[in-house]
């Protein structure tokens, strides 16, 4: 393994468990999957397709998003929304990266 | 093109479960249009389902619970159970099909015909011993498979215990030989069957007893060799329960010392009950004995009524002398063991 690569995989697994906070967050407006993805993209979180849909999957089954197809266009679209019980999950994921935040925020001054 | 993403859809969801596969299907199909453009070349579309990437990965993304039998979590644990519980069934299976063997070779007039007791040993006992461990396999295997879809979580994902952590020293001279358990496993259910067979006049000869032109073919009572027949099988069974925990642990822990314990116990009550017995030497044998030009009294006497005879009580105490004598060791061991363990 590359340095390079080393580095990328470091990146990969620090933004993976930043990723459900983006997503939750975004998603106190109701996005339809594409939509959702591109809104994330401009807040430069990089996120792919193939890891946006299921990740919304997922979220949907364990409660934290809720979702309704909207047939009123040519084509049906599933959009998404926060549940109240994402909603709680979210100020809790928040108050936790502050925390982590802080905390690396020392180590950091340290240096 | 319509066509090129149906099938990338499809060969997503032929992976996942049928319950999900319709739903799925209808998202990833509105997000992929979504992704395109009006009027997508194929090109586009092409280039869309590549930045999906490979439909193998997007379903694993896509699957909730795991595919696989045995995950990772709770492997080591699976082959730890079956190291111990394969060996043990297998070895027990084998002695109860022999004996099953013997008992189907005892023909009508009490005796074994030798060529199908052989026989019987083999088939009877190696198939018993194999097919009870390939149906061990199984069922552990589908036990763990189950225990984890239903939400059991193994100790080392969930709560675990310092004592849980496996052993630096692996080869250590502390460990208990696997062949010396296999070994007193094996000679235990072996002898024992030998003596349940003779005890119950299954053996393929007689027992003739020849002393000058004298003979006798009875040295026991009925009675007792009907009491011993039980209380060997108590032997057996106690005897086996320390190797099975000793194959377990394959140290000199706490549990090895408390079933040896337990086991010297019965042994030795197992002892006193057949030696209770009223009769044990038949009185042909006793007859027979006291014609010979050395017999004695003391001999004869103990031969009449062998319960408060000096020569038993003597027995019993090196029983018991060689029983605390063991446990002693075990004991020992066992603090080496946890001083050596303490060490790390």
């Amino acid at each position: 393994m590359t340095q390079q690569e080393q580095f990328q995989n470091y990146i990969i697994e620090m933004r993976r468990g930043s990723l459900t906070m983006a997503v939750l967050g975004c998603l106190y407006k109701s996005h339809y999957g594409y939509a959702l993805l591109q809104t994330l993209q401009e807040k430069g979180i990089d996120i792919e397709a193939n890891t946006l849909y299921p990740l919304l999957r997922r979220l949907e089954s364990q409660g934290l998003l809720i979702s309704n197809w909207d047939t009123s266009e040519s084509r049906p679209r599933k959009y998404y929304s926060i549940s109240e019980k994402g909603k709680q999950v979210f100020h809790e994921l928040v108050l936790e990266w502050k925390k982590m935040q802080a905390s690396l925020e020392l180590v950091y001054k340290e240096i | 093109m319509d066509k090129l993403i149906k099938r990338y859809i499809y060969d997503v969801i032929r992976r996942l479960p049928e319950k999900e596969q319709e739903e799925v299907s209808q998202e990833l199909e509105a997000n992929i249009y979504d992704m395109l453009s009006e009027n997508a070349s194929e090109e586009e579309v092409k280039e869309v389902l590549y930045e999906l990437g490979s439909p193998a990965e997007l379903a694993e993304k896509y699957r909730h619970s795991p595919k696989y039998l045995i995950s990772p979590a709770i492997y080591e644990e699976y082959i730890k159970v079956l190291k111990w519980v394969l060996p043990v069934v297998g070895i027990v299976f084998l002695g109860i099909g022999v004996i099953i063997g013997a008992v189907e070779s005892i023909s009508d007039d009490g005796m074994i015909a030798i060529n199908l007791f052989i026989k019987n040993l083999f088939t009877k006992g190696i198939s018993m011993g194999i097919s009870a461990t390939l149906q061990t396999l199984v069922w552990t295997t589908i036990g763990f498979v189950i225990a984890e879809r239903t939400g059991y979580r193994s100790k080392s994902t969930g709560d675990w215990k310092i004592e849980d952590l496996p052993e630096l020293e692996k080869n250590a001279k502390h460990r208990i030989p696997l062949s010396d358990i296999i070994v007193e496993l094996v000679l235990t259910t072996v002898f024992s069957i030998l003596a349940i067979l003779f005890f119950s006049g299954a053996l393929p000869f007689d027992t003739l007893i020849k002393i000058g032109d004298m003979e006798t073919s009875n040295i026991f009572t009925q009675g007792f060799m009907y009491a011993c027949i039980p209380a060997t099988a108590i032997l057996w069974l106690f005897n086996t329960i320390p190797c099975i925990v000793k194959l377990k642990e394959r140290r000199w822990t706490l549990s090895v010392f408390i079933t040896l314990l337990i086991s010297y116990i019965v042994s030795i009550t197992t002892f006193l009950f057949v030696i209770m017995q009223p009769k044990i030497f038949t009185s042909d044998f006793i007859v027979l004995v006291a014609k010979q030009e050395w017999a004695n009294t003391g001999l004869l006497n103990f031969l009449k009524s062998p319960i408060q005879n000096p020569v038993t009580i003597l027995v019993l105490i090196i029983i018991i002398l060689v029983g605390i004598g063991e446990c002693g060791m075990a004991a020992y061991r066992m603090l080496r063991n946890r001083e050596h363990k303490n060490k790390f």
